[in-house]
């Protein structure tokens, strides 16, 4: 039995379909992240779990229990607010306590509890600080401790590191992996960040206008995306329109079948998985790669790579891909994208 | 260039002296009254100085009944509005009420009309009931003319408090009441002392319900320096007056203090 299930879940704010017949489910221990842009409707899932939205449609179940209409404040899921929300006029070991005073714990134990949190989270010591008074990463563990120490059937996580400098954000990412894995809780972790998601989640729904548009690992997502919307939102690519007739694209040495009855079609190419070697050069290259032929137009230097413009023959835009090599502007190059690294819709 | 920034000195300073004397003249007219035996214009300092005005203040009774009275109207206003005002703002804080408009407006009653007329009206109501010459008369009739000061403030201070602060608390288990009083009024505390303040010296000063709905028997510290002042014993009016200023002083350095030392701090982040 799945640990959180939706089913068929609805939610109309006028005419906007924040949910439009959202299904999923989390099977044991997992992390499902929800991906998708802003709007898609991703925080009106994670908030109607949490009981904070009111559906229009749809039943949620809990370890096979119905808790549509219960209230939020029986529903045993953890959230953590994307601002953290921690209550200003408490200090950090009265936020976490909260809830377990709430589950009339006594004193002792309470205590134990939190300053396990505070060690397992690395807040030594900052047990009597106001939250004023905390660094944002030293905020965002607060709130996670106060979410995990209730010991929670479900963890709920709001853009969980969106608030965090970038790097810091790449260190968390690990630990917070490390971290649900070791806790055992099965998560559900909302984010925009498909980079974030593709790297710590066991799955991963792909959310837009409130549809679920693909679910499946991060390698299925990421190998086989099933639209252009997909493709395009995971991974870094370059798209470029071509013109398809009669059902039929061609773009390099590659001909392909679509189903729809469009004028263009888009090629999605992985930027980074791009070979690119001298057009002269005679380089093996296996049934199904994408093989384009192109000039070198301009380039960037990206530290341990360059961004190149290229100018590829009978195509009208330019394509951007990176390569470690270094190559000069008004080169003609071969570029070689292997299979699964580029996707025509 | 230079000429300009002369002009724009001399604005500055006329507009200081101006607002020093508007705000801090009357208040030394006041106490250089209170000591005067004989003032006559146009002596910028009274001829002749005495303290007889002062004993003759606390040797009547008169004048601390009525102190007394006043301080105690207005505890008890600050009371009952507060705890009419604290449901009512966090509706309107929180929920969105059809019947919002209506009620702010119904509240705007008494202060949006000339306070004369609304409080003769009132008087002679009251006088009917036998709410005339009482105190809870006043109670009563500066309680609704002073909700729409405290609706307005503690209003605005629940507004101010994001509500994923209550949301996290009802995630993690607790009641709309427990998140209540564990969450928002704590850190609606400042809001809720500044509305105090206000609704406290509002009441304190306030004369014209006080006059007529209090008269024949009773007396307001405002209403005593009234009859004072208008027996022209501008001396008593004064004495009076300087009175008044202590309790509001205390009442606002007390609040100042509390509000400093528990909140303020902790309302940084």
């Amino acid at each position: 039995m799945a640990v959180l299930e939706g089913v068929n879940l609805k939610k109309y704010y006028g005419k906007v379909h924040a949910l439009d017949d959202v299904s999923f489910a989390i099977e044991g221990n997992e992390l499902l992240a929800v991906i998708g842009p802003s709007g898609s409707g991703k925080t009106t899932l994670l908030r109607s779990i949490a009981g904070f939205v009111k559906l229009d449609g749809g039943r949620i179940f809990l370890h096979g229990e119905d808790i549509t209409d219960l209230a939020p404040e029986k529903r045993n899921v953890a959230m953590f607010f994307q601002n953290y929300a921690l209550w200003p006029h408490m200090t950090v070991f009265e936020n976490i306590a909260y809830g377990l005073k709430l589950r009339k714990i006594d004193k002792k134990t309470i205590k134990e509890k939190v300053e396990w949190a505070l060690e397992f989270l690395g807040l030594e010591g900052l047990a009597d600080r106001k939250p004023s008074q905390l660094s944002g990463g030293q905020q965002q563990r607060v709130a996670l401790a106060r979410a995990i120490v209730v010991e929670p059937k479900v963890l709920l996580l709001d853009e969980p590191l969106s608030n965090l400098d970038a790097k810091i954000r790449l260190r968390i990412r690990f630990e917070l992996k490390a971290l649900q894995q070791k806790l055992g809780i099965p998560t559900l972790y909302v984010t925009h960040d498909q980079e974030e998601a593709l790297s710590i989640a066991d799955r991963v729904i792909v959310m837009h206008e409130g549809k679920i548009l693909q679910s499946g690992t991060p390698e299925e997502i990421y190998r086989n995306p099933r639209n252009l919307f997909v493709a395009d939102f995971v991974g870094m690519n370059t798209i470029v329109k071509v013109p398809a007739e009669n059902g039929l694209v061609k773009v390099g040495n590659i001909t392909k079948r679509i189903e729809n009855e469009q004028k263009t079609a888009s090629v999605v190419i992985r930027a980074d998985e791009v070979n690119i070697v001298d057009a002269t050069a005679d380089v093996s290259t296996k049934e199904g790669d994408l093989v384009l032929i192109g000039v070198i137009k301009d380039r960037l230097y990206l530290g341990s790579k360059y961004r190149y413009e290229v100018e590829v023959e009978d195509i009208n835009e330019p394509l951007f891909v990176n390569h470690e090599v270094d190559v000069a502007p008004g080169k003609k190059v071969k570029m070689i994208v292997p299979e699964g690294s580029y996707f025509i819709f | 260039m230079k000429r300009f920034s002369i002009w724009k000195l001399t604005l500055k300073v006329v507009v200081i002296i101006l607002i020093l004397t508007l705000m801090v003249g009357p208040l030394v007219g006041i106490v250089l009254w209170s000591f005067a035996r004989r003032w006559y214009w146009p002596s910028p300092i009274p001829q002749e100085f005495t303290l007889r005005f002062w004993h003759d203040v606390f040797a009547q009774g008169r004048v601390l009944d009525s102190l007394i009275l006043s301080v105690t109207v207005a505890l008890i206003t600050v009371a009952l509005s507060l705890a009419l005002s604290l449901p009512a703002a966090y509706g309107f804080a929180r929920y969105k009420l059809p019947i919002e408009r209506i009620l702010l407006i119904l509240f705007l009653m008494p202060q949006a009309f000339p306070q004369l007329p609304v409080f003769i009206n009132l008087a002679s109501i009251f006088g009917r009931i036998g709410l005339k010459g009482n105190m809870w008369g006043i109670i009563l009739a500066h309680t609704m003319a002073s909700l729409v000061f405290s609706l307005w403030i503690i209003t605005a201070t629940f507004k101010a408090i994001p509500v994923e602060l209550e949301q996290a608390a009802q995630n993690l288990g607790a009641s709309r009441l427990k998140v209540f009083w564990t969450i928002t009024f704590p850190l609606a505390v400042p809001g809720l002392i500044a509305g105090s303040i206000f609704v406290f010296l509002w009441s304190m000063g306030e004369f014209t319900a006080a006059f007529f709905i209090g008269a024949p028997f009773i007396q307001t510290a405002p209403v005593l320096m009234y009859t004072a002042s208008m027996g022209y014993n501008m001396q008593i009016a004064s004495v009076i007056s300087i009175i008044l200023i202590i309790p509001s002083l205390l009442f606002m350095i007390l609040i100042e203090r509390y509000l400093k030392a528990e909140y303020i701090s902790g309302l940084g982040g």
